[in-house]
């Protein structure tokens, strides 16, 4: 009995010894739990070596603002124009000359009467005005294909 | 009058379509600086490569490893750099320089890491099938970096009106991968006065 408590004091002590081997000098011996960790996260984490990580805010900045603003007002026409161009004749028959609305007229800011300029009086006697958007438009595409 | 205001516009577009036609290109020196609107160009990328060349090779981290090292070569990898400024910039066009100068110089070792690494163990996947038995290579033979080069680049915007005064900052750091010590930090700092 007492040769197997010293056989098994023995193999324990070698044991502890032989796994404290495996640590370098000041080695955490809690390392394992890290390891484990990364090891498992090393592979999405070293795809990125080589690249950059864009991580960029937006700047305060008068004309960059004032350009988008621009750029919005010019998107927002231009689907305005679109969506007019589809609805030829109903949308302003309906929005002017029935009873109900004819009196608003005079009330019409400059821009949104300049837009329908080609309707006067309840007579339509002019078509240019989709013909002239469209080749602006026109216009504008191959001006942006050639810049 | 009607047939006046089309022909007009007619006119308008075809002069807009047969002027913005006429392009013009010309080959010019990449070192000219040349700013046309402000923001971050191939100047500013060419400034912080030569500073950042000049510097990360002359300082002493090479020499500490060294001597720490018995006379080996330091073994960097190239890590991310994250882009925390208004704009989108590319950290490559700097950084691939960096790379070259620890190449030419002959002082520092330079491994592969990210997706370029991964393509090289897939080849090496693929040779274990494919090449020749003389001739495949081995896994488990790469080359371990022992710092880590990674950057940051930030910047601020003042604008008032038509005028803005845009500052960046780019920063570099090399990293010893075993202890986690900063060895080098390099920095590059541009301002910029832009008037419109």
């Amino acid at each position: 009995m007492k040769r197997h408590l010293l056989l098994f004091f023995f193999i324990t002590a070698f044991t502890g010894a032989f796994a404290q081997t495996g640590l370098a000098p000041d080695q955490n011996p809690n390392y394992n739990a890290s390891r484990d960790k990364y090891m498992r996260l090393a592979d999405s984490i070293t795809s990125l070596q080589g690249t950059t990580y864009q991580d960029t805010y937006r700047a305060i900045d008068y004309l960059e603002d004032k350009r988008e603003a621009r750029e919005q007002r010019r998107q927002f026409r231009r689907e305005l124009r679109m969506e007019r161009a589809r609805n030829a004749g109903y949308y302003y028959y309906e929005d002017y000359h029935t009873p109900y609305n004819y009196n608003y007229y005079p009330y019409r800011s400059y821009r949104y009467y300049r837009y329908n300029r080609g309707w006067y009086g309840g007579y339509y006697y002019n078509n240019t005005l989709p013909l002239a958007a469209t080749l602006a438009t026109l216009g504008t595409i191959g001006w942006l294909w050639c810049r | 009058m009607n047939n006046i205001l089309v022909a007009v516009s007619a006119l308008i577009t075809l002069s807009i379509v047969s002027a913005s036609c006429s392009r013009k290109v010309t080959r010019i020196d990449p070192s000219e600086q040349i700013d046309l609107s402000g923001r971050w160009n191939n100047t500013d990328s060419r400034l912080v490569a030569e500073e950042m060349t000049q510097t990360i090779l002359r300082d002493k981290w090479v020499s500490n490893h060294q001597e720490s090292n018995n006379g080996a070569k330091p073994v960097v990898i190239v890590g991310m750099v994250t882009n925390k400024s208004h704009e989108h910039i590319d950290a490559e066009t700097f950084i691939k320089d960096v790379e070259q100068s620890f190449i030419q110089s002959g002082k520092v070792r330079l491994v592969q890491g990210g997706k370029k690494r991964e393509e090289l163990r897939a080849e090496k996947a693929d040779q274990q099938t494919n090449a020749s038995a003389s001739s495949m290579k081995k896994f488990g033979l790469e080359q371990g970096a022992d710092y880590i080069l990674q950057g940051s680049i930030n910047s601020i915007v003042d604008s008032q009106k038509r005028k803005k005064v845009v500052y960046y900052q780019v920063n570099l750091e090399l990293t010893n991968i075993q202890s986690n010590e900063v060895v080098w930090i390099g920095d590059k700092k541009i301002a910029k006065y832009v008037t419109n």
